[in-house]
């Protein structure tokens, strides 16, 4: 009977690796560094070479903040982070002294600014495709579901992290990205002196080979770190949820 | 015929051939014209059409010869020393030149000379001077040239009326005069004018297109039009000019592929890259990201490829062809910066400055990354800035004098807490309205922090934390 014990666990294995839930050898995934969030991933954190969706709010650089968190965890030897800003009205744009704060060099960044969706889209394409890339960020891109197994086959292909921060909208179109996260801000803990650390509600709202979850972080601005929230009890129910 | 408003009301400013025949000569009045020929048509003259056209025209004619000069605002000067053997001599490069030009409506006069003042002269007289449109060398050419009429010499029309008044009317009768006092009495123009006709005064030309050290070019047999013929002769062109290359030790810049069309017109697109380069197959990705905008037209008769800009590289570079790391990179940034346009891409640097939308300028790609000290900053920075603040609308006020509530796009905003102020003041060393901003970190009930400052009474939405 163990014969057959062993011979179901490399299958699944083989499966997971086939199935892209886990890295089939290459780059190892990126942890966020939260215990909680990487035991809920099947492979202990973001795979390279697929794609995972950012859900932010509606004017709140949250989801902005998380994704600076997880590309600050990218080791530099992993090479340039390419982020490529999609065209739209006079809109809040990445303010490299701020993301700082978050542990990510913006030195790293190669910032692309196309002037079309499609241009935004193709140059996704090819960073992702790209080897000597750490990741490629699109920031404000809304790929249809056709548009987004492209990338994800090109990031297949490159073995590259590859992160879509979503336009904020309520209800995206389903996609084949590895995951799907909504990050939006929360309260922080009012009993610190002026504004605290910057809180976050973190929602995985899917994810390939995994349920869902739903943790409350801060981000510990000194030792560049995501936590989970202290204390509870002062929040109000629904977010505990 | 086209006409244009001129001293004493409308006259004409060119006529066709057809008009030319019932005696119309530019500069009769239009009024004169319609007396002479009823059935007259006349259009307003286009100056800037015609520019432009001169400039298409100068652009395509790039496809016989790199020199191509405007000269004046109805002539082209075609350098073609060098290059005429490769459309059979003179005789058959004109004859293609009259050929393409009929084909394409276009009615024009040409001539070949071994001066420009010659060739300008021989190409607007030869046919009622009785000549072939090639001027021989040599003695024959002096004769040829001294019957042609004053006119034949580009002078003003002023000094071709004071001239003729004096019983000289052809160059062979102003070439017979004495030096001296012709100058004195004429000042230098006739002589300078009659000096660049025999070639012993220098006439410089500008050509329209700074020329290029490398060219390569490739005429078709039949005109092309379809996308793999477009690529297959790409790929021979740069292919041949990586070999030039090669030899010389140099790799490409900036390279220039030009379309010449069987309209006479041409379509010309450029590719930069990063480093020197002439790999042809990595050349042709390059490019082959823009041959979708190529509009054949009625076809293609000819490729021109250019290297605009070229500079040394080592013969170990071109065996790379993008395999190894680091130029896998450098092929990504230069097919990036050529299909969305190398101003729109860049890495972020610091800026010394007090004015927040200020601190980032878009760096080159390459370069040393900046460091993290570089960007280190005093006070919390937002993640998302606005790129010019938005005023917001106060609804209630604290004691303090800090809103408790706004409106900002539609939207009503209820403050929790607040942080400041920051102030930071305009730079004034720079010529600046002093004017100062006093930041708040402001936290909505909700969670969501934003920077919003008041500047002269008024608040203003600049950005929002993570």
């Amino acid at each position: 009977m163990t014969d057959h014990a062993a011979a179901i666990t490399a299958l699944r294995a083989q499966l997971s690796a086939l199935d892209r839930t886990r890295p089939m050898g290459g780059r190892p995934p990126v942890a966020t560094g939260v215990p909680a969030i990487d035991g809920a991933l099947p492979a202990g954190g973001l795979v390279c070479g697929g794609i995972h969706e950012v859900l932010p709010g509606r004017h709140c650089g949250a989801g902005h903040g998380f994704v600076a968190a997880l590309l600050g965890r990218l080791p530099e030897s992993d090479g340039r982070i390419l982020w490529c800003r999609a065209p739209g009205p006079a809109n809040a744009a990445l303010y490299a002294p701020g993301i700082a704060g978050f542990g990510l060099l913006p030195g790293r960044l190669l910032q692309v600014y196309p002037r079309t969706d499609e241009d935004a889209l193709w140059v996704m394409e090819e960073a992702l495709r790209c080897r000597r890339l750490a990741a490629a960020v699109g920031d404000g891109l809304l790929p249809s579901p056709t548009q987004c197994r492209r990338l994800q086959l090109a990031a297949e292909a490159g073995d590259t992290l590859g992160l879509m921060l979503l336009p904020p909208t309520a209800r995206p179109p389903p996609s084949v990205a590895m995951t799907r996260w909504r990050v939006a801000a929360a309260p922080d803990d009012p009993a610190s002196d002026g504004l605290g650390r910057p809180c976050w509600t973190v929602d995985l709202l899917r994810c390939r080979g995994g349920g869902a979850g739903n943790w409350d972080l801060e981000w510990d601005d000194e030792a560049l770190r995501l936590d989970l929230a202290g204390p509870l009890a002062h929040r109000p129910v629904a977010a505990a949820e | 015929m086209t006409t244009a408003a001129g001293q004493g009301g409308v006259r004409l400013q060119a006529v066709d051939t057809l008009a030319a025949r019932q005696g119309l000569r530019p500069g009769i009045t239009l009024a004169d014209a319609q007396a002479v020929v009823p059935t007259l048509q006349a259009i307003p003259a286009d100056p800037v059409g015609d520019a432009a056209a001169q400039a298409t025209l100068a652009d395509w004619a790039t496809r016989f010869t790199p020199l191509v000069a405007l000269d004046g605002a109805d002539g082209l000067l075609l350098d073609i020393t060098g290059c005429a053997h490769l459309f059979g001599g003179e005789p058959g490069l004109l004859g293609d030149l009259d050929r393409r030009l009929a084909k394409a409506g276009i009615s024009a006069l040409s001539a070949a000379a071994s001066t420009p003042a010659a060739a300008w002269a021989w190409a607007r007289f030869h046919t009622t001077a009785g000549g072939g449109p090639i001027l021989p060398d040599g003695q024959a050419a002096r004769d040829a040239l001294w019957r042609l009429p004053l006119s034949a010499l580009r002078l003003s029309d002023r000094l071709v009326d004071d001239l003729s008044r004096v019983g000289i009317r052809r160059v062979e009768e102003l070439a017979r005069l004495p030096r001296a006092p012709l100058a004195a009495r004429y000042g230098l123009e006739p002589l300078r004018r009659l000096d660049q006709l025999t070639g012993d005064a220098p006439e410089p030309m500008t050509p329209v297109r700074p020329q290029a050290p490398y060219i390569v070019r490739m005429p078709f047999a039949e005109p092309i039009s379809r996308r793999e013929d477009i690529d297959a002769a790409a790929l021979h062109l740069l292919r041949e000019m990586g070999g030039r290359l090669a030899r010389d030790g140099k790799g490409a810049r900036q390279l220039d592929l030009g379309f010449i069309r069987t309209d006479a017109t041409s379509q010309r697109m450029a590719i930069g890259i990063g480093r020197p380069m002439r790999c042809a197959g990595h050349l042709l990705r390059l490019f082959g990201e823009k041959f979708s905008q190529v509009d054949p037209g009625f076809g293609i008769e000819a490729m021109v490829l250019e290297a605009v800009s070229v500079d040394a590289m080592a013969p170990e570079q071109a065996g790379l062809e993008g395999g190894a790391g680091g130029t896998e990179l450098e092929a990504l940034v230069d097919r990036v910066a050529n299909r969305v346009g190398p101003a729109r891409m860049g890495q972020p640097r610091p800026v010394n400055t007090h004015v927040p939308e200020r601190a980032v300028r878009r760096g080159t790609v390459d370069g040393p990354v900046s460091s993290a000290d570089e960007w280190a900053s005093d006070a919390p920075r937002p993640v998302l800035l606005l790129p010019r603040p938005e005023p917001v609308d106060v609804s209630s006020v604290l004691p303090s004098g800090a809103p408790a509530a706004f409106r900002w796009r539609g939207d009503r905003y209820l403050v929790a807490r607040l942080e400041g102020p920051e102030r930071l003041r305009g730079e004034w060393w720079h010529g600046e309205a002093p004017t100062q901003r006093d930041y708040w970190r402001m936290q909505m009930v909700d969670g969501r922090r934003f920077w919003l400052f008041q500047a002269a009474e008024t608040w203003f939405m600049h950005g929002w934390f993570a």
